[in-house]
């Protein structure tokens, strides 16, 4: 009898087991919001512990804007863009808390674009899920989950196939993304460490003001975000706005800087001092939110130096990470002047890390 | 909780730990307790009806029982006193006051449903006789409670059954509450009768592993049929009817035939979910479908569709009718001018035309409904009446019953019949179902079936009708091993090797939880039959 018993535990169990892994391979081979966005979060996984000397948080603006290992190249800090597509400020504080767990940043940038999204688009699930399920399965991610998802959505998070396993009918995106994850994982670490870049110059110049405002969720969203830097004892935290075409209105503007600074925290709006960088609009953006190579290359010089300015970076690192870094900075080069010359030509294709070069 | 939801599984997992952990004779207090939360978490608005239900049918049944019991004695104690007149003159004036108690329950029972249901409707139809005279019936926002026909007409079997002396009473108010709210079928049947159900629900059952996997196989074909097949094609069937002048007779035919599938789909697939769930506590729910589309005739579908709907008519509305004084009174006036054919045919067959008319109304307050029933009635009526005249042309055509053409024929014929019902079922109106059926006969292309915006207009996409036609083309194939197998297939599946057991369990499993619609972004779909 007791044998019986036994083998049908044994059965049980092997089903069970069973369940659970193709349960985590459908979720896995299913899941599909941004590939571009994955990689990014997958990558910053992969980065030695404790070998980022700055952090940067933010949208899109911050992988196509600022490049880390040109940063390094030039002033010797290493930096990662734990950035995503249109991320809003809402889980600012789960990407930091996240960025803590595993690397000890001497300063903490941050993009505001995060917080200045309509209240609608601050809640949009599809941009809480480029974060949430890109992110390693922890307490912080139970933590995120609770705090900005909906009770009864939750369940849909904490098993995302729930939401994913529709995606059978794009097996092209699924391809598309298995590629994108060989050819990621390709090298050691991320060799760009987050890059978006498309090859072209800005044929939609838009000028004038931008008339974005600070919602009130954009704004409690903004000082958890900054409650939370304090809570955590970090003292070298830098918020800014990077270029767009349209300039931030003054009065959200001041309202950003009043809020940050009476904080004890930096703000900078680097819109206000584009042409101070050399940001040509014509020439330097590849549409009216996002800078193409030859802008990206301008901002992070100045960005650089503004930091190495401005905050006392111990740019000391392992023998080990620097030479990872240096693998990083050659290869990055090479990206560089490729996506530059493709510029030129008007070529309009969009390059992220693990694009195919084709050089 | 929608019997497909997380929420409802989970609550499933937890009362099938406390079932087995209490003692095997109190077991049945862990379903009544289930019964009833699950009742007060989907709809506890409205859970005094079912305590009002199971209250006067408690009541009810101890009242008729009693009564019987004294008088009966009475009769025997006057024995050798009272002549056989003044006996039989007693004892049909017990019948009559036993009458009157059976009564006094239907009519609240069914009266509460029947105002829930059809007063608007009646309201309506009055209003247009007292509108012009100035007067008029208020419309009422009226909700029905969860599973009301189910409930109703599975208690009010049990009365008329107590007042038939069948079994005796129930002598435990808890015991006749969860007969009446049994949780896996309380929301679209089985509907049981109490001498079937009553034995497995109060007996405690011993934890079966035969039991656990065809009951865990059972409701994952059931998900199958639901979230596969039924969800896919839901937004066509409630889509198209709606605005069906727009769309041509091709379009209308085509979601018709969307409907025939969709309706069985998530039909069954729910009774599936019901009777495995039942099946994990040791409770064999009574079969509500043998495969309905490979019928012959329009009688045998309604012995294979619905089958508990059909079999509590019958007992209790059918035979009555057919059986009662006053057509038994008409049969012997009709035999003395048309013959004894007519007078054995035309009785049952105007008894099974207001059963039919009956089944219509149950559906629902709406003339399309009553449509339903008469199509359906009228056709077995004109069938059972052509009975002889069929015969006559097999034998001149040579057609043999067990021709398999023939048979194709049959099962072909009785769709169409049954597919013309649908559209009473999904036409917004009475009259817009004959339009409709009108438009897919003149206005039907066969052109179109090969027109790549026919898909759009259905709002199916290409890759979605793929799953759902490999879907059906799953469940036709298990239908026909089924047809031509005694045991169940779940059963057969459970007799093989531990390998294929597993194999299929995970296959049906994944084939669900991938291709299953359901999840965020998706508009889930309730089960059709709920609302009836």
């Amino acid at each position: 009898m007791k044998t019986v018993y036994l083998k049908r535990a044994f059965k049980l169990a092997a089903v069970g087991i069973a369940m659970v892994v193709l349960y985590f391979f459908f979720a896995d081979l299913l899941k599909f919001n941004n590939s571009n966005s994955e990689m990014h979060v997958r990558n910053f996984y992969r980065e030695p512990e404790n070998s980022i000397d700055v952090g940067l948080i933010g949208a899109s603006e911050m992988y196509a804007d600022y490049s880390a290992p040109l940063a390094y190249q030039k002033y010797g800090f290493t930096s990662y863009n734990l950035c995503l597509a249109g991320t809003t400020g809402g889980v600012y504080r789960s990407m930091i808390s996240e960025m803590l767990s595993r690397q000890a940043p001497q300063l903490l940038v941050i993009e505001v674009n995060g917080f200045l999204y309509r209240e609608d688009e601050l809640q949009d699930e599809a941009k809480l899920r480029q974060w949430i399920d890109n992110m390693e399965k922890n307490v912080r991610w139970a933590d995120v989950i609770e705090n900005r998802v909906e009770p009864g959505d939750r369940i849909n998070y904490y098993f995302d196939l729930l939401k994913y396993h529709s995606n059978w009918e794009n097996p092209k995106d699924l391809l598309t993304r298995q590629c994108d994850i060989d050819r990621n994982y390709s090298s050691e670490v991320s060799l760009c460490k987050s890059m978006g870049i498309r090859t072209q110059t800005n044929n939609e110049v838009t000028t004038g003001e931008n008339k974005n405002k600070l919602t009130s969720l954009g704004e409690s969203y903004l000082r958890e975000t900054i409650d939370y830097c304090r809570e955590q004892g970090l003292t070298n935290v830098l918020f800014f706005r990077a270029p767009h075409n349209k300039k931030l209105n003054k009065k959200t503007n001041q309202q950003l800087e009043d809020i940050i600074t009476k904080s004890g925290y930096d703000y900078v709006n680097f819109e206000y001092i584009s042409e101070d960088i050399g940001i040509d609009i014509k020439q330097d953006y590849f549409n009216k939110e996002h800078l193409n190579a030859f802008g990206c290359e301008k901002f992070t010089d100045y960005l650089g130096g503004y930091i190495t300015e401005n905050y006392d970076i111990d740019t000391s690192h392992t023998e080990k990470v620097d030479s990872l870094w240096a693998e990083c900075v050659d290869y990055t080069v090479r990206v560089f002047d490729t996506l530059k010359e493709r510029t030129l030509k008007e070529e309009g294709r969009y390059y992220r890390e693990f694009s195919d070069m084709k050089w | 909780m929608s019997y497909t939801s997380l929420g409802y599984m989970l609550f499933v997992a937890c009362c099938l730990i406390f079932y087995y952990i209490f003692p095997k004779k109190h077991r049945w207090w862990v379903l009544l307790a289930a019964s009833i939360g699950f009742y007060a978490i989907v709809c506890l608005k409205y859970i005094s009806f079912v305590f009002v239900t199971a209250a006067s049918t408690y009541a009810g049944g101890r009242i008729l029982e009693a009564y019987a019991q004294k008088h009966k004695a009475y009769i025997k104690s006057q024995k050798g006193i009272w002549s056989k007149e003044e006996r039989d003159l007693y004892k049909a004036k017990v019948s009559r006051r036993k009458k009157w108690i059976t009564a006094a329950v239907l009519l609240l029972n069914f009266g509460i449903l029947g105002f829930l249901k059809y007063y608007n409707f009646f309201a309506d139809a009055l209003n247009v006789l007292l509108n012009p005279l100035g007067g008029g019936l208020p419309e009422l926002g009226l909700f029905l409670p969860l599973g009301i026909s189910f409930y109703t007409f599975q208690s009010m079997g049990y009365i008329i059954d107590i007042y038939r002396e069948k079994f005796p009473a129930e002598r435990n108010f808890g015991k006749m509450l969860l007969f009446t709210s049994f949780f896996p079928q309380i929301v679209q049947g089985p509907i049981s009768f109490y001498s079937d159900l009553s034995g497995k629900l109060y007996e405690g059952h011993d934890i079966s592993f035969s039991n656990i996997k065809q009951g865990v196989l059972l409701i994952t074909w059931g998900f199958f049929k639901k979230l596969v097949i039924a969800d896919r094609l839901v937004n066509t069937v409630l889509t198209i009817p709606a605005e069906y002048e727009k769309h041509s007779g091709t379009v209308i035919l085509i979601t018709a035939l969307f409907y025939a599938v969709q309706l069985y789909a998530d039909f069954s697939g729910g009774i599936d979910i019901s009777r495995g769930v039942s099946q994990l506590f040791g409770i064999d729910l009574a079969e509500n479908f043998r495969r309905p589309y490979f019928s012959r005739n329009i009688s045998e579908y309604w012995h294979r569709w619905h089958i508990t709907l059909g079999a509590w008519l019958r007992e209790y509305l059918f035979y009555p009718i057919a059986m009662s004084k006053l057509f038994q009174k008409f049969g012997r006036s009709l035999k003395k001018h048309f013959g004894m054919k007519i007078s054995k045919v035309l009785p049952v067959s105007i008894a099974s035309l207001i059963t039919f008319i009956v089944v219509g109304i149950w559906h629902g307050a709406y003339w399309r409904y009553v449509g339903f029933g008469l199509w359906n009635g009228l056709i077995i009526m004109v069938s059972t009446l052509l009975e002889d005249k069929y015969a006559v042309w097999k034998k001149t055509l040579h057609i043999r019953d067990t021709n398999k053409l023939f048979i194709l024929f049959q099962m072909f014929r009785t769709f169409l019949i049954v597919l013309v019902g649908y559209y009473f079922d999904i036409a917004p109106g009475f009259t817009a179902a004959l339009k409709m059926m009108w438009l897919s006969v003149t206005d039907f292309h066969i052109s179109e079936l090969a027109d790549p915006a026919l898909l759009e207009t259905l709002g199916v996409n290409f890759e979605n009708l793929i799953v759902a036609a490999a879907a059906v083309a799953v469940v036709f194939v298990c239908s026909v091993i089924q047809e031509n197998s005694r045991k169940t297939l779940r059963e057969s599946i459970c007799c093989q090797s531990f390998y294929v057991q597993a194999g299929v369990f995970l296959l049906l499993f994944w084939v669900v939880a991938i291709f299953g619609v359901y999840g965020p972004g998706t508009n889930p779909a309730e089960f059709v039959y709920m609302q009836f």
